[in-house]
């Protein structure tokens, strides 16, 4: 028992050792200048590309934490002991104007708009709005993701939303909706058009029905950061036609024009 | 003249298949997203060779600190009657009965409570790599527990009193007595331990948070290829993942045969 004993914290201080070296390499490796971004988990596809930019351009490391936008928004009003992050990234306003009301947020800038379209899953048929109806399934992100709540609210406006409810399958976040039509588990999905491009081997079909349901995706400063000059710097440079825009166009959403 | 045919084993073979069909049938649905290419590309990028060194090592670590717990424990509450065990017992389950994503919340809260934020006056755990392994360990710890104690409750406590007849004190015979015989049982509980949190998703999400390089472990890579559509590079994750926990079991089983 006793080499059982000794080999067990042997382990325990050799991960321990690990874990230490890997954490002072990490601290090691980021500049003088760092900055740390809350981003949507959505946004990963432009952010990480914007994140490479911007260190080649000014030398300024960004620490990128993804997840969902909600998530994001309970991180930011956690005080952390370590890195308070400097900007907030969600991927869609209404989590800046729910930042906003508890405080958090600087200086804001609207970067791009997403619209909603659908997304259907191989082989199925769908040129309408009426045939959407008759399908036995279509994903929506539930109301916590911005496009399950925009698309509610746009159907209800709009006298639709009675006749669509009864074939809503409905799944965490739009990610999993974009997911659930790609293995042909539902036979359509509403998801934000650059959700949809990410999967070229499906049919995005924008339908009228879901026009006027438009997400803008808006960054902010976080008042807790103790980089703000920084940080303004940088939400300058993602809000700059030559800076951070053309990533997201890139990635197929819309910048917004000034 | 021939015996009739015993109906027992196929009765049972044929209730227990579907349930190994169905695991093999998803391990299969796995398998047709994943070509080599996507599973050459896990190991290319470093972001994911990180991720996969920090769920190795977190999860060892988090299995031995979970032994260390689990044992005594497990001896107090199979062995001992003592007052407020049955609480205890309760309080116990709690990490098993829990959505784990709470286990990560409550975490999360106790960190940012005082006693937390007097912790991380020195050492910082929210969002940090200890997160991480605490995270890990809170559920790991709850199931080694519970098979520590099954493997004392399995054991004689006969060899344990005749080793205190024979001049043997308490610590003695549960050094030198106790604890050999349940050697097995110690090896299941690790590996039983290291399994889960090498696995373990939900805590590391809300406790650990998904920093790049950092705190990303390899559930929350493939949470992170899902979230961008990329079902082919989950898939292959989810495969590397399954590899490496069923070779490093292996080992464990085949050592525990060893030793028994």
């Amino acid at each position: 028992m006793r080499s059982f004993a000794v080999g067990s914290l042997v382990v325990a201080v050799a991960a321990v050792a690990v874990l230490v070296s890997r954490e002072q390499d990490f601290q090691h490796r980021r500049t003088s200048a760092q900055l740390v971004v809350l981003a949507a988990s959505s946004l990963r596809g432009p952010m990480s590309k914007i994140a490479d930019d911007y260190r080649l351009r000014t030398g300024t490391e960004l620490i990128l934490i993804y997840g969902a936008s909600e998530d994001l928004l309970a991180r930011a009003r956690l005080p952390d002991a370590g890195d308070p992050p400097d900007l907030f990234l969600p991927a869609d306003e209404s989590y800046i104007a729910d930042a906003a009301r508890h405080g958090l947020i600087g200086r804001s800038e609207p970067i791009a708009t997403m619209r909603a379209t659908m997304l259907l899953a191989p082989g199925c048929r769908v040129e309408s709005w009426n045939d959407l109806l008759r399908c036995h399934g279509v994903s929506l992100a539930n109301d916590a993701a911005a496009i399950g709540r925009m698309t509610r609210q746009h159907l209800q406006r709009s006298g639709r939303w009675t006749a669509f409810e009864p074939i809503i399958r409905g799944a965490a976040n739009v990610s999993d909706s974009a997911n659930a039509a790609k293995i042909g588990a539902v036979e359509a999905a509403i998801v934000w058009e650059p959700v949809a491009r990410l999967h070229p081997t499906l049919i995005a079909r924008p339908i009228d029905e879901l026009d006027g349901i438009v997400a803008i995706v808006r960054a902010a400063t976080l008042n807790g950061s103790k980089r703000s000059r920084e940080a303004e710097e940088f939400l300058k440079y993602l809000a700059d036609a030559d800076g951070g825009k053309p990533r997201f166009r890139e990635a197929h959403f819309r910048p917004v024009t000034p | 003249m021939r015996r009739p045919r015993d109906p027992l084993l196929p009765i049972l073979f044929g209730l227990g298949a579907p349930y190994v069909l169905l695991i093999v049938a998803m391990l299969a649905a796995n398998g047709t997203f994943v070509s080599p290419a996507h599973l050459l590309r896990a190991f290319e990028t470093p972001e994911l060779r990180n991720s996969l060194l920090l769920s190795l090592v977190g999860s060892t670590l988090a299995a031995v600190l979970s032994i260390w717990v689990a044992v005594p424990l497990g001896y107090l509450l199979a062995r001992v009657r003592w007052r407020g065990k049955f609480a205890i017992e309760l309080l116990l389950d709690v990490p098993i009965v829990l959505p784990p994503l709470v286990i990560g919340l409550c975490l999360l809260m106790l960190f940012q409570s005082a006693p937390g934020r007097w912790v991380q006056s020195f050492v910082t755990v929210s969002y940090a790599v200890p997160a991480v392994v605490l995270a890990q360990f809170a559920i790991a710890a709850a199931y080694a527990t519970r098979a520590m104690r099954q493997a004392f409750e399995q054991q004689s406590p006969r060899t344990e009193s005749v080793a205190l007849t024979l001049g043997c004190n308490r610590w003695q015979a549960f050094w030198h007595v106790a604890l050999p015989e349940v050697r097995r049982g110690l090896l299941s509980a690790f590996t039983l331990a290291w399994a889960r949190a090498f696995g373990e998703f939900g805590p590391v999400l809300v406790f650990a948070g998904i920093t790049r390089n950092r705190t990303e472990v390899l559930p929350t890579s493939i949470f992170l290829e899902l979230s961008i559509g990329n079902l082919e590079g989950a898939a292959a994750l989810s495969l590397l993942m399954i590899a490496i926990a069923g070779v490093l079991l292996a080992l464990a089983r085949r050592f525990e045969g060893e030793q028994s």
